[in-house]
C-alpha cells in the first residue's frame, strides 16, 4: 500500500512536470515566452518522456487504466 | 508532525512582509538578489508547512512544488522582472591561457573558433570578445573595458580625431576645409561649389587640386588621413580622392579603396584595403573614410587600415615594411586624380573635407552602449598583449 502511495506520488511529480513543459512551450509558441533560451525541441520531449513516466508510476501504483481493467478481469 | 494554523498564518504574514520589503526596495532603489532569494525560501517553507498540515506525503509535496518553482523560474528569466546586474572579467595570463571567470565570457577568432591562448594579438587581425548571460538580458547598459599593452575596442575615438563640425581641424596636422573656400595653400582648377558648399570637382574639364612642393611630405611616420566626399560618376574608375602616389585613396565603379605602396622599394608590395559598395545607393551621397598607415620597424606590428562612414572595413598587416618614399617621384598631395597610369580617371564629386595628421590613431578601450541582443559581440584588436576584459551588465 504504502509502494502505491508513492508510485501514485511519482506519477503526480511527473503529469505535472509534464504540465510545466506543455504551459512553457505554449508560452514560447505565443512569443510570451522568447524562444532564445527555450529549447522547444528539448522541452517538449522532456513533456513527452514525464508523460510517458507518469503513465508508466500509475500503472504501478495499480490506479492505471489497464491495471483496473486486468483487476476487473480478474474479478 | 502537527503543524499549528496560528504558526502557519505568522508564517504568511512573515512571507508578505518580505514582498513588500522586495517591493518597496526596488522602488527605492535598494534591492539586493538575495532579497528574493529569501521570499521564494519563504514561499517553499509555507508551502510545504501547508502541505504537512493536510497530512500530505513529501513526495506529493515535491509533485507540485518542483514545476511551480520550474514555471515561476523560466518565466522569471526571460522577464528579468528585478533587473540584472553582473561583472564579468576574463583575463589572459603571462603565457598568453585566457581564463574567463564565467563560461558566458569567451574569446573568438574571426572563424568562430573559440581562443584558449592568445600569444599573439596582431597576428590574429580582430577578435571578438563574446558575452552570452543565460538569462536573457536586452536593452541592459553595458560597459566594456579593455586593458592591456595596446590594446583596444576596435572602434576610433572619434572625439580624439575632433572631426565635429565645429572643429576646424585644428588638432590635424593639415586639414583643408572646402566648406567655405578652396584653402589657399592649394593650387588647382576644381572650383568652390555654393550649393553644395564644397569643392567641386569636373572630370571632364580634368579638374584637380594640389598641394605644392609636397613631393617629400605626407610619407614618412604613421598617419591618418581623413575626407568627407560626394562621388556622382558612377562610370568611372579608379578615381583619387586624396592621394600623394605612395598612398591613396580611390573611388572606383564598386568600392572605395586604400593603398599604399609601393613598400620598402621598387620591387614592393602595395597593399590594399577595400570596401565594396552598392552601387544603386552609394554615389550623390555624403561619406566619409578614415585611412590609416602605422609603420613599425621595430617590433614589424605595421598595419594599414580602413573606415569608412565610420565603420570598420578592414585591417591589414604590413609587418615591417614601410612606404618607398622615392616612389612618388614628383609627384605632390593631390585631389581629383592620381599620378598612376594609365587606368586611372579624373574625380567627379564632391569634397568637403580633408585632414592628414601624423601619428597613430586613437582607439577606444572603454565603451558603454545598450545590449539589443542577449547574445553580444565586441571586436577587439590591437598589437600589444591583452590583459584582461570586464563587462558589466545592468538592467
Amino acid at each position: 500500500m504504502e509502494k502505491d502511495r508513492i508510485y501514485s506520488s511519482l506519477s503526480l511529480l511527473c503529469f505535472n512536470l509534464f504540465i510545466a513543459s506543455l504551459i512553457i512551450i505554449v508560452c514560447s509558441y505565443f512569443s510570451i515566452l522568447d524562444s532564445e533560451i527555450i529549447n522547444q525541441k528539448i522541452i517538449f520531449w522532456t513533456g513527452i518522456f514525464f508523460c510517458a513516466l507518469s503513465i508508466f508510476f500509475r500503472e504501478k501504483s495499480g490506479e492505471g487504466l489497464f491495471s483496473r481493467a486486468v483487476d476487473n478481469l480478474s474479478d | 508532525m502537527n503543524i499549528n494554523r496560528t504558526f502557519v498564518k505568522w508564517f504568511l504574514a512573515l512571507f508578505l512582509i518580505v514582498i513588500i520589503i522586495n517591493i518597496l526596495s526596488l522602488i527605492m532603489g535598494f534591492y539586493q538578489n538575495w532579497m528574493l532569494y529569501v521570499a521564494l525560501a519563504l514561499l517553499v517553507v509555507f508551502f510545504f508547512l501547508i502541505f504537512r498540515r493536510h497530512k500530505v506525503g513529501f513526495i506529493k509535496f515535491l509533485a507540485w512544488t518542483i514545476p511551480i518553482l520550474l514555471i515561476l523560474g523560466v518565466f522569471y528569466i526571460n522577464f528579468m522582472p528585478f533587473g540584472y546586474s553582473k561583472e564579468y572579467s576574463l583575463k589572459v595570463d603571462s603565457n598568453g591561457v585566457v581564463h574567463s571567470d564565467s563560461s558566458s565570457l569567451f574569446l573568438q577568432d574571426s572563424n568562430n573558433k573559440t581562443i584558449t591562448t592568445l600569444a599573439d594579438l596582431y597576428s590574429l587581425g580582430q577578435i571578438n570578445v563574446v558575452l552570452k548571460p543565460r538569462m536573457l538580458v536586452r536593452n541592459a547598459n553595458a560597459t566594456v573595458n579593455v586593458s592591456g599593452n595596446d590594446v583596444y575596442i576596435n572602434k576610433l575615438d572619434f572625439k580624439a580625431l575632433n572631426l565635429d563640425k565645429e572643429d576646424k581641424g585644428n588638432s590635424w596636422s593639415y586639414f583643408w576645409d572646402f566648406s567655405k573656400e578652396i584653402p589657399e595653400d592649394l593650387d588647382g582648377s576644381a572650383n568652390y561649389n555654393k550649393e553644395n558648399s564644397c569643392a567641386y570637382f569636373n572630370a571632364s574639364n580634368n579638374e584637380t587640386l594640389y598641394y605644392p612642393k609636397s613631393r617629400d611630405m605626407f610619407e614618412d611616420n604613421s598617419f591618418v588621413v581623413y575626407a568627407e566626399w560626394m562621388p556622382e560618376d558612377q562610370t568611372g574608375t579608379n578615381q583619387q580622392i586624396i592621394g600623394h602616389y605612395n598612398w591613396e585613396l580611390w573611388q572606383k565603379k564598386n568600392s572605395v579603396m586604400f593603398m599604399v605602396g609601393r613598400l620598402v622599394d621598387k620591387n614592393g608590395s602595395m597593399p590594399s584595403i577595400e570596401y565594396k559598395i552598392d552601387e544603386t545607393n552609394f554615389f550623390n551621397k555624403k561619406h566619409s573614410a578614415i585611412a590609416i598607415y602605422v609603420a613599425d620597424e621595430n617590433t614589424s606590428n605595421g598595419y594599414i587600415e580602413l573606415w569608412v562612414d565610420n565603420q570598420l572595413v578592414g585591417r591589414q598587416k604590413i609587418g615591417n615594411q614601410t612606404i618607398w618614399q622615392d616612389y612618388n617621384g614628383n609627384n605632390v598631395l593631390s585631389f581629383g586624380k592620381s599620378g598612376h597610369s594609365p587606368g586611372v580617371e579624373y574625380y567627379t564629386g564632391c569634397i568637403y573635407r580633408a585632414g592628414f595628421n601624423y601619428g597613430k590613431p586613437d582607439y577606444i578601450q572603454e565603451e558603454s552602449f545598450i545590449t539589443s541582443e542577449r547574445k553580444m559581440i565586441v571586436p577587439i584588436s590591437g598589437t600589444g598583449k591583452l590583459g584582461e576584459i570586464k563587462i558589466s551588465l545592468n538592467q
